[in-house]
Order: structure tokens, then sequence, then C-alpha cells
């Protein structure tokens, strides 16, 4: 037998080739997405329109990396938009080095392997600092905020007014008025000036501009700047005034020397600093590969040239036409002036390859978009010449057919128009030609215009029922209505001062509402209202329990802050006039004694207000509370109705409920005491420091990162929401979008960014434009509907004015014979089931994997998380000492 | 029988001619007939086209695997103590690299002769009549532990130091598989259906290096032991049936052992080979319960393989002899060139088997794993050959497996068969393809000079007088 092993590695190395790992993975690449996938020395920059295959060829690519060029793992960077496309490519990787394990007998460990969106490897970048710095005393890493965090913290009254003090105002001044007026905005609202200056923050970190090198600009400014600042209107006072803010944002961040905290935007910025530290960063990756590069910005931009420095080996990838994120600071000139910049950082050209075969669309599709983009002038002004744009990209269809695949409605009224659509939608739900509502997507730039209502109701007329994430608040959902109205008969609505005016209008009126839903809910199920009695009660005697107790202390004198005496104090709290039985048997229990009497004689007495807080807490959290809910009939027909596979929409709400809870019981108040409920501290935070943030931010409904749509309904999308995604049938909603003027923002840090050759203010709401049309249009695999309105107050953008003629095939004109009826492929990219994860819990119970596995829901576990970090916290601590005293013994030898 | 030197009568045999009762009863007799011109052209009607696939391609390497037995008298004068020697080759051959000698249907001897690097062999020592080995205390005995013995044998593992790639292990796989009680689904575990000793049983032993016995009598039992082969080891006799079980059992197991290495280690590697076995995809005898988990082994394995969207393994038992290429010699000339037949169990009892009544749920029911196939190349050569069957288990739940294993779209690798065979058909031998030629030129040890120097080896061996 053994004289054969010698001829295995002659097997391996005859079958072990890319040829034979496409034809496992079903893949046949065109002649590009064999150039870019075998091109992998130096620069490279491939342009990828729609569907056309741009993931593969990624994967692909990485795959001949590491199997047939020895690249390990952990020296690739890839970088990706989203983290479900991380999740995508990693899971795809995966698979493709499965199918090399199984020739070569060689197992690929992907774990270390740096992939991930930007934000996700900066903070790798920032955790594995010994990797780049080999410095061994490294500071801990900070505290990374996400966007709602973010929002708690500058809101957060002690933040506001370290922020408002910079600004020196006069006591008698409103703060709110003039913060936003800084930005151009008339309102005295707090919500409005907290995410004004949020905005503001985010895209000057972006941009790396330096508050106070900023300000030394302004202060010592030149005619030209002036000039500048004179035709976009801006007031130097203004500029100084926002940059000291974003001065003091960033100053509140630092807790203290150890501890701080960042945001995802200054997080890119900590990440460089730490590449730009190091002496060979640029040499740790031997490849960066980073997808949708249209979309990064310049401090991304920075790290990646700084991480490729060594080797050289940077491969972008990304469609200048769907640069969709200006107003996150994404700037596309990063992507179309890519071969300046290689010249600029690493002083070579790179290797241009155009994925141009569009796999998804029909052919009239195709045409229609890839014609649509030539109507606008990209050419650049500049005396150098050149466009804006990637202009011989050649797209075209790979499907011959040449049928009608894209039409237009009937030119009318939007009611008109709204019926029509709505009847071809049902027409081909009736058809088969989609297999659920939920493969036909309704597409607009924004979804608070009155277009989309009208269409919803024309669906819904049909009995068509729609999903429209983000087209209002995720609390006016009928789901959030439900919770949080027993929540409201449970600790009772909060009473505010004047009544709920202004600012908090709304919310008070949605508060009242959801009280009422909730007191009908109680009136269809007695077991409910027994339960809300029941928990009321709860809440009573413990906030009276309080009192009693407090009452004592005041009667005796003691300090709260006074050690809890056992022999002085339990008689005469335990004898308190009013207290519960339950009060009384928390108090006179034994295994409290002891802990007192223990931690006395370890000289950590408990102080007498932890010990009037712990018998008169709650055992429960908001969390809990919402679990039991559950157990009732309205709420579990929800998951009847998800089970049954009938409509997921209830379910997927629920499960962000429960994402929000976490964050309040992590984040707020992780234990409810009865002190917090009688001094309205709970009110307080619960009802306007979270909810109304909530409420405010607009929070957008449940998206699930693999299946986003719930079956059975029709989603309503903003354009943005559908970049990277595919449907068989797509409506543009509405073919028109204002072209709004260069905002306060953009022109006030024009002048402090680094960013050569970019679109000129003037014209890049145009250009926007175009660009979120073309992601619109292109996202339509079998059929294209565009809705045409027309009559009084109504319009389309340039060029579908022109495009959508008289000769343009409308609705009556479409036979649905011809459109083929979509089914549903299996995703190509295999799925990784987790033995723990998944298949230990699901076969421990079916329901729960579907409750917090496939739908996500947080299960209530304050106690596991705080344990979990507090041994994570230990374990970090531990790893630092020992690796400093391996250091000194090191050293010292 | 005569004494020495006493020679028959020359007119016995008169007796017989004459004896009209003998006459009434030959002509009672019913018996299989050359088939008519009508019944060859039936046939020839029911060759369909050979079926196409998207994925014809072929593998790159073949496996081909042939055995050969000898059994060997120690000393003319002492005809009664035997011993037996089996060689199961195998040669692994490029099918690259025999592109390049083929020429036409020839291929070139003096280049074939440098794949010879390619080959392995295992060859085996059994004793057979009147010895004994190791005092066992008979043949029986002696002949249990010594193949035990030379299936765990460093020789037959992939990797010397890890037992784990032992042929024995590759049994204790197959056996594990077994359906039914005696079946262990633990790949380190058998069952032995009763002790070669006292009968108890089943007993249960497992893939370890130290000696195991019986719960019941204390006496040696071996994994091996529960191939049966020793039901029909005889003390005093020759025991060539014995040897040809044996053999014909390790020309089975073999390609199973060289797929579960293949499975654990690189499984892709098998879609890239073929495994040709000389003769049918069948176990007969005591030990044919194997064929039942070979069908199991190989479904895995497909299962496996189809996970990785890879095709199926491609294995073919391709027939040299036997009743289906002694019909197919009558009426070749009327079966139509490039055209294949399923072979169906009504047409093998009506015409092949000469009207005989099916003896069971479907022919081969207790032996075979693979499907006949008779299948004509468009140069004219016919072959009958076998593919494994495309189930687990012959017993199907939802439908009718007598006629589900006719149905040629259910063999997912029989275009790549076809085209295989239709590569590698050889005008070395009639109707015969080159690797299963190769192996057995390898292998076979032919009676003048292989046999001759067996003898005089195991003479030499044991001391014993060369004759000859």
């Amino acid at each position: 037998m053994v004289d054969f092993n010698s001829q295995i590695s002659i097997m391996v190395k005859s079958m072990l080739n890319l040829e034979t790992l496409w034809k496992l993975s079903k893949f046949t690449p065109n002649e590009q997405q064999r150039d870019a996938i075998l091109y992998v020395d130096g620069p490279l920059c491939i342009t990828a329109g729609p569907g056309s295959g741009r993931t593969r060829v990624l994967l692909c690519r990485t795959l001949n990396l590491i199997v047939f060029h020895g690249v390990k793992p952990e020296e690739i960077f890839l970088s990706t938009f989203t983290e479900k496309a991380a999740h995508q490519l990693k899971e795809g990787l995966r698979g493709l080095l499965d199918y090399a394990t199984n020739i070569n007998g060689q197992p690929y460990d992907l774990s270390k392997m740096y992939i991930g969106t930007v934000h996700s490897l900066c903070r790798r970048i920032l955790n594995d600092r010994r990797k780049f710095l080999q410095d061994f005393h490294v500071s801990p890493t900070p505290n990374l905020m996400d966007e709602l965090s973010q929002y708690f913290h500058v809101s957060r009254t002690k933040t506001w007014r370290k922020l408002v003090s910079v600004l020196n105002l006069d006591e008698d001044t409103d703060p709110h008025l003039i913060i936003n007026s800084i930005f151009g905005v008339q309102k005295m609202s707090k919500h409005s000036a907290v995410t004004n200056c949020i905005a503001f923050f985010n895209r000057c970190s972006e941009e790396c501009i330096d508050p106070l090198e900023a300000i030394s600009m302004l202060k010592a400014s030149d005619d030209e700047f002036d000039t500048y600042l004179q035709s976009n209107s801006l007031e130097k006072d203004a500029l100084v005034q926002a940059f000291s803010l974003y001065n003091a944002y960033r100053e509140s961040l630092i807790q203290s020397e150890k501890l701080r905290n960042t945001d995802f935007s200054l997080l890119q910025q900590d990440a460089y600093r730490v590449l730009l530290e190091g002496e060979d960063t640029g040499n740790v990756f031997k490849h960066v590969i980073i997808d949708e590069y249209q979309d990064t910005n310049t401090i991304q931009e920075k790290i990646f040239f700084q991480l490729a420095k060594g080797h050289k080996h940077i491969c972008v990838v990304g469609d200048d036409d769907q640069a969709l994120y200006r107003f996150r600071g994404a700037t596309v000139e990063n992507f179309v002036d890519f071969p300046s910049r290689c010249q600029k950082y690493l002083k070579t050209e790179p290797k241009r390859i155009s994925l141009s075969t569009n796999y998804r669309s029909r052919k009239k599709i195709v045409d229609f978009y890839t014609n649509f983009m030539t109507y606008a002038n990209w050419r650049r002004n500049s005396g150098d010449g050149g466009f804006y744009r990637f202009m011989d990209k050649d797209i075209h269809a790979n499907k011959p057919d040449d049928g009608i695949s894209i039409v237009a409605s009937t030119p009318s009224s939007p009611a008109n128009v709204c019926s029509e659509i709505a009847q071809l939608v049902k027409d081909l739900i009736d058809q088969g030609k989609v297999e659920d509502p939920n493969q036909i997507a309704f597409l607009y730039p924004s979804l608070k215009a009155t277009h989309v209502e009208t269409m919803r109701n024309a669906l819904e007329r049909l009995g068509l029922r729609v999903y429209a994430p983000r087209a209002g608040r995720f609390l006016e959902v009928d789901e959030s209505y439900d919770v949080f109205g027993v929540f409201a008969l449970i600790f009772g609505l909060p009473e505010i001062q004047g009544g709920w005016g202004g600012d908090y209008g709304e919310f008070g009126d949605w508060l009242r509402q959801t009280e009422i839903n909730a007191k009908q809910l109680l009136k269809e199920d007695p077991a409910l209202k027994q339960f809300v009695a029941d928990k009321r009660a709860e809440i009573e005697t413990a906030c009276s329990d309080s009192q009693a107790l407090m009452r004592v202390a005041d009667r005796e004198n003691w300090s709260l802050t006074e050690p809890y005496d056992l022999r002085q104090m339990k008689r005469k709290v335990y004898s308190a006039p009013g207290l519960s039985e339950t009060g009384r048997k928390l108090l006179g229990s034994a295994y409290l004694d002891r802990t007192v009497e223990r931690r006395a004689t370890e000289g950590r007495p408990f102080p007498l207000d932890y010990i009037l807080k712990r018998v008169t807490s709650l055992d429960w959290s908001v969390l809990d509370l919402f679990y039991r809910l559950t157990g009732f009939t309205h709420f579990k027909a929800m998951f009847d109705l998800a089970q049954s596979g009938e409509d997921e929409g209830p379910i997927c709400n629920l499960s962000l409920i429960t994402q929000y809870l976490a964050r309040f019981v992590d984040e707020f108040l992780p234990v409810l005491t009865a002190d917090l409920l009688v001094e309205g501290v709970f009110h307080k935070v619960f009802y306007f420091s979270f909810l109304f943030s909530i409420y405010r931010l607009g929070e957008s409904e449940y998206e699930d990162a693999e299946d986003p749509f719930p079956k059975g309904r029709i989603p309503f999308l903003t354009v943005h929401q559908s970049k990277g995604l595919e449907f068989p049938v797509v409506v543009l909603g509405n073919p028109r979008r204002r072209l709004h003027p260069a905002g306060f923002i953009e022109k006030a840090i024009f002048p402090f960014c680094e960013n050569e050759n970019s679109e000129p203010l003037s014209r890049q709401a145009e250009f926007d434009s175009m660009r979120m049309f073309y992601v619109a249009l292109s996202r339509a695999q079998n059929l294209m509907i565009v809705a045409h309105y027309k009559g009084r107050g109504q319009s389309t953008n340039e060029p579908f004015k022109t495009l959508l003629d008289d000769s343009f095939p409308r609705i009556p004109e479409l036979d649905l014979v011809t459109v083929p009826s979509f089914s549903s492929k299996e995703n190509d990219l295999p799925k990784m089931y987790s033995y723990t994860a998944d298949y230990l819990t699901y076969k421990k119970c079916p329901r729960q994997y579907m409750i917090f596995r496939k739908y996500g829901f947080v299960p209530s576990r304050a106690q596991t998380m705080f344990f979990g970090s507090l041994i994570h916290r230990t374990l970090e601590d531990l790893h630092h000492e020992i690796i400093r005293r391996r250091e000194e013994v090191s050293n010292g030898s | 029988m005569p004494y020495q030197n006493e020679y028959a009568n020359k007119t016995s045999h008169v007796d017989i001619l004459n004896n009209p009762d003998i006459k009434r009863m030959l002509g009672e007799c019913a018996f299989l007939k050359p088939p008519s011109d009508t019944e060859a052209l039936q046939l020839a009607g029911q060759f369909l086209e050979p079926p196409k696939s998207k994925d014809e391609s072929l593998p790159e390497f073949v496996i081909a695997i042939d055995g050969s037995n000898y059994e060997v008298s120690i000393d003319d004068k002492l005809p009664s103590t035997k011993f037996g020697f089996i060689k199961v080759g195998v040669v692994l051959i490029s099918l690259k690299e025999f592109g390049d000698l083929k020429v036409g249907n020839f291929v070139d001897p003096f280049r074939v002769a440098a794949l010879k690097n390619k080959n392995t062999s295992l060859s085996f020592f059994i004793p057979s009549a009147n010895i004994n080995w190791k005092d066992q205390g008979n043949v029986r005995d002696s002949f249990r532990a010594l193949f035990d013995k030379q299936l765990y044998d460093e020789r037959t593992r992939f990797n010397p130091k890890e037992p784990a790639t032992s042929l024995r292990s590759t049994l204790f796989a197959l056996a594990s598989l077994r359906p039914g009680e005696l079946g262990t689904e633990d790949e380190e575990k058998l069952k032995i259906h009763k002790c070669p000793n006292c009968g108890h049983g089943p007993i249960t032993v497992e893939d370890i290096p130290t000696q195991q016995y019986c719960p019941s009598c204390h006496k040696e039992v071996y994994p091996s032991d529960c191939l049966r082969l020793w039901e029909e080891v005889n003390d005093f006799q020759s025991n060539q049936v014995v040897i040809s079980r044996m053999m014909m059992i390790l020309e089975h197991i073999i390609p199973a052992h060289y797929i579960r290495y293949f499975l654990k280690e690189s499984p892709l590697l098998l879609t890239n080979m073929a495994f040709f076995v000389d003769g049918p995809l069948a176990v007969f005898g005591n030990a044919a319960w194997i064929h039942r988990s070979l069908m199991i082994f190989l479904e895995k394995a497909r299962q496996r393989l189809a996970r990785l969207n890879a095709s199926p393994i491609l294995m073919i038992g391709l027939q040299k002899t036997g009743q289906v290429i002694d019909y197919i010699d009558h009426v070749d000339r009327f079966l139509p060139n490039n055209k294949i037949y399923c072979i169906d169990d009504e047409f093998r009892y009506r015409f092949m088997l000469g009207n005989r009544e099916p003896s069971g749920k479907t022919f081969g029911y207790e032996t075979y794993y693979g499907q006949d196939f008779i299948y004509k190349t468009a140069s004219g050569k016919t072959f009958n050959f076998l593919i494994p069957y495309p189930y687990s288990s012959k017993d199907l739940t939802h439908s009718d497996f007598n006629f589900e294993k006719t149905k040629i779209e259910n063999y997912e690798n029989l275009p790549r068969a076809i085209a295989l065979i239709n590569n590698l058909e050889s005008d070395l031998y009639k109707n015969a393809v080159v690797p299963i030629a190769l192996a057995h030129r390898f292998t076979a040890i032919s009676f003048e000079p292989g046999g001759r120097v067996l003898d005089v080896f195991a003479r030499q061996t044991l001391g014993g007088p060369i004759n000859g």
C-alpha cells in the first residue's frame, strides 16, 4: 500500500488547479473574470458592473492566493462594505477552500484572516496592536460606540453641557437654537442639535480634520479662503464654533487615562495612527483587497495604502456608477482616481480590468441603464481633462433575449399610476411570475414621499401586504404599540411639565396611543389583564417598601452611605411600619446576614443604601418582562404565524424590540430598583433618554442579514437599502429626486479636505442622483417597471424625462407570457452551520433555535453579560501582565 | 480409483452406451441451447444509445485490481500437504501517460513496462492441507491466525505507523456497516456471528492489536473470522476453494481500502480516478454478506462526494468469463455497434440462464452490488461490465429495485464508464481493457515458470526435497 503514497502527490498536483475548483463550485469565469482572478502581482483596479460576478471573482482570487500562491490567510486583508458581505465572502471562501482540502488533505485556517468591514478591521488592528507595534505595553482598546450609543453619549446631559460650554453662551440663550443655527437650521429641538453635531463630527473624523488646526486656519485665513466662505454663504464664526464643538466632543470621549470611548469614524483614525506608529506595518499583509471601493472615504484610503505600502499588492473592486454614500463621507474619487493615487502612494501603475458582462438582468434593462448614464456630462472642467467616471466599461447583458423587460406606467396622476402598477403586480403574483410577493421590490429615493403612501394603499386595496422598513419609525409598527403599550400600563406613563408639546408632541401622541392599544388587548385577554395587575402590584409593593425603609432611615438619622450595621439596624428596618411580607423576608434572609457579615469582616461593608435597594429591587428587567409577555395569546400568535411560514413580519419586529430592550438593560438600567421608580428616574431614562431617542432617530424595522424580507409581503425600500440586492421584479416608484445643493457640512469641510480632483460641490447633487437611479434600475432581473407620473405638481428627473418618451413601452403593451417565471436557485455559496450554535441548539429545542438563532432575539442575559465581560477583562489583564513579566525576564537575561 | 500402474479397461464405456435408461434420462434433460437468430435479434433490439451527460470528462488515473492464486504441495511424495499463495496486484495508470503510449488500440509494451513502478501488490501465504502454523493444532486455526495477521500487517497499511490504515481496519469499517443485528455502526467494532470453537455468538471484537478471546470458551477469536472462510477449511485435502474465495474477497475489499483512505485524506481525488475490478461486482460464498456493506459504503461515499458537488466514484467490474460472456459469444454478430444494454432479470433468466426460475427477489440478491451491462463499442468490441448500484440497499421502500436497477438514467456515472472503456479498449486480448490486462499481467502466477518457482521456494523454505 505504501508504494502508492508517492503517487498521491502526483494525483494531487494533477487535480488541484483552479479549473477543477471552478468546476466543483459550478463557476465558469469569463475572460475578464479569469484575468482578474489570475492577476496577483501588483496593484489592480477592477471595475465591476452590476451583476457581473464580483463576489465570485473576489472569492476565487483570494482562493488563488491562498492555495496556489502560498499566501497565508492571515497575510490577506479583505475589506467589504457590510458585515453581510464579509460573512458571505468568508463562508464562500471556506467552502472553496474545503474543496482544496478535500483534494490535497491540507486544512486552511481562516480564523486569523483579516476579513470584514473597514470598521471591524480597524477595531481588530487596535486589538492586535501588539502585532503592528511590537509593543507589549499598549493601553486597553477604546470602547466602541455604535451610532445609537454615540447619540446617547452626545445627548447625555453631562456631555451636552460640556459641548455647550465651549460656545460661551449667555445663560438666557437657548443653546439648542444656537447650535442648530450653526448648521443652518432654525430649530429649538435638542434632538436636531444633537444629530446635526454628530453628522458634522463624523464627517470631520472621516476627512481626518484636526479641529484645532482647522480653527487656526480659519483665524489666519487669507482672501481666497474668505472668498470661498462668502461664495458659499458660510460664516467664519459659525465654522469656528462647529470645530470647537467637534474638539469638545473628542475630549468628551476620554474618560480617564486608560479608558476611552470612540465612535465608528474616529475608530479609523485610531487604527491609522497605530499603522503610522509601527515600523513595518506596510509589510504585515501581502495582499490588501477592498470591495466596494467607490464607497470608501479619505481616512480609509490612507489606511489601505499604508497597509499595502510594503508589498504593493492592493486590489480594489467597485463600480463608480453605484457610489451612493457621499452623505456618509464616501468619496468616489478614491476609485476613479485610483491609478493616480497608486502613483502617489506606491509609485506604480495599477492594472485595470473591467467586469462588464451582466448576468443578472435581461438585455433591455441593461441597455436602458447603460444608456441612462450617458445623459450626464461627466467631463472634468479642470485643465487635465478626463472624466469623473470610468467611461470605457462596455456593460452588456449576458442574456440574449430581446423581449420587453422594462416598461413604464401609462403617464397619469399618482392615483392612476399606482392603481395600474398595483394591478400589474397582482397579475405577476397570480400568474406565478414570482414565487413570493417579497420578490417584487418597490424602490424609492425616499420613503417619506406621498407617492409611497398612495402606492401602498393601491396595493392594499388589492389584498397585497407591504413591508416597508424605514418607511416610518420602527416604533410605529403594530408590535411596538402592543409591547410598549403593555409596558405603559405596567409602569405608567411619565408626566411632563407643560404638557407634551414641542419636541415631544408626536412622541406623546405615540405613547398615549400605545396605552389605548394595550387596554384593548387587556380587554380581549383576561390572563394578560391579570398579569399586568400582578406586575403593577409588585411595583407598588417595592415602591411602598422603599418609602417605608427610607422613613426609618430618616427617623434614625442614618446616612445612606454609612455601613449597614447588622446589630444596630436590622431590627429597626425589619420592623419598619408598612413593610411588606416580601420585604421582611428579604431583609430577614440568613444568606443576606452572612454576606453582610463576611463583607464587614473583610473591611468592605455594604452601605445602607445598597441594602435598601437590594431588598426593594424587582427581580426582573424590562427584557424579562418582554419574554413574559410572549406567553400570552396575542404575542404567541406572532410566533405561530412565523413558524407556519405565513408571515414573518411580526416576529421580526419583536426580535428588534428585544435588541433595543437589551441595549436599555446594558447601557442604562440593568436592575430595576424601587428608588428609581419612586423618584421617576426610570420613567425619565426609559421614556426620554431611551425611547424618545429611538423614536426621533427613526430607528428602522427589522432587517435580517441573510433573508432581508419577510415572506408574504412586498418590500418597499429606499434605493440605498436595495444596494447589493437583486429582485426578479423591481418597481421604481418615483423617478424623481430633488437636487439639493450642497449642505452646510459639505461646504464647511470642503476647504479642509485633502481630496484632490474632487467633484465640484455644484455638480455633486446631479451626479449623486444619476448614480442613485442607476442602482435602482440595475436591481431588476426579469422585469423593471417605472412609475411615470404626469399632471399638476408631478415631474420626473432628467434623463427620465427624455427617455420615457412616446415610443417607450408601457404597461398595457406588456404581454405577461413573455415575462419569465422566476425560480430561486439554491444559494451557490455554501452556508456553514456551527455544531454548537446551530446543531446542538436546534437539537435541544427547535423553537428556541427559531427564536434566538433564526430571528435573532436577544436572550435576557444581564447576569451572563456581566460575568462574561468581567471574565474577559480579567483574562485580558492577566494576558498583559504575563507578557510584561515575560519581557522583563527576557530583558533581564 | 485405480492402483498405481493399473490401467483402465478399454471397453468399459460400452455398457453405458447401451443402457436404455441413461439414453432416456438424457432425453428428458432441459439444457441451455445456443440462442437462435430470433432471440439474438430480440436482444439486439433492446440495445440503446449510450447515455450522454454534461460531464464525460475522463478520470486521470485508473486503479486496476486483479488477483491470482496458486496452491503448492511441499513434496511430490506428500501431495496432500499443501500451501497456498495469493497475490493481489494493484496497478495505477495515469491516463495522460497512457495516452502517449497508445497507437490506435495498440499499446507499446516496452513503454508500458516503464509504468511498472506504479504497481503494488499484496501477497498472502495460506496454510492448506496438513499444515500447522505456530502450534495452532490444525489447519483451520492456522489459516485463521495467519489470515488475520496478514490483514493487519504493516504491508497492508497506508501508513505503517497507523494501524487504523490497515486492511483489517477496512474490514472493520465494512463489517460495522452490515445491516441488521450483526452491524455495529462503530468503525472500530465488528461482530463475528459465532465462535469457530464453541459456536457462541455473536461476539463483538475490537480493532486493537492484542489477541481477543471468545467470552464463552476463552479460545482465540480473530476479527477476520467474520468472513467465515474458516468454515470451509479442510484439514487433510486441498483448500483451493477457500484460497479462491479469499482471493475474491481481497479483490473487493482492496478497492474499498483505497476508497476509504482517500475519503479520509483527499476525497476529491476519488473523482479523478476509476477503479477496475476483475470480474463481477459480487461476493460469493459465506462472505457474501459483505456485498451489502459495500453497497452502503459506496452510497455513503457518493453522498459525501455529492456534498462537494463531485461525481460518484467510478468503479467498474469487468467480466472476462461467465454466462453472460458465453451468451455474448453466440449473439455478438447481431449486436449493434456503439449501443448498450442493461441486463434485466427477465432476459437473464429466460435466455441466459435457460428459463431458470428466479431464485430470489432479484438476480444476485445475496451477492451482487453492481449492475451488469453489455456494451458494444463503436469499433465492434463487446464488453460485459458492471457498475455499482446507486442504492445502499436492494430493499427500496418506495420503488421496485428490480425495475429501478435496469433504468440506465439511474447510473450517473455510466457515461463516464463508457467513455473510459472506449478509451481503454485494447487489442491485446479479446475484449480487454488495458488496465485489467496490465494488472493481470503483473499479478498472474502462470504455471510455468511462476508456479514452479513457488514450488521450489516453498520446498526450500520448509527444507523439503526439490523435485523437478
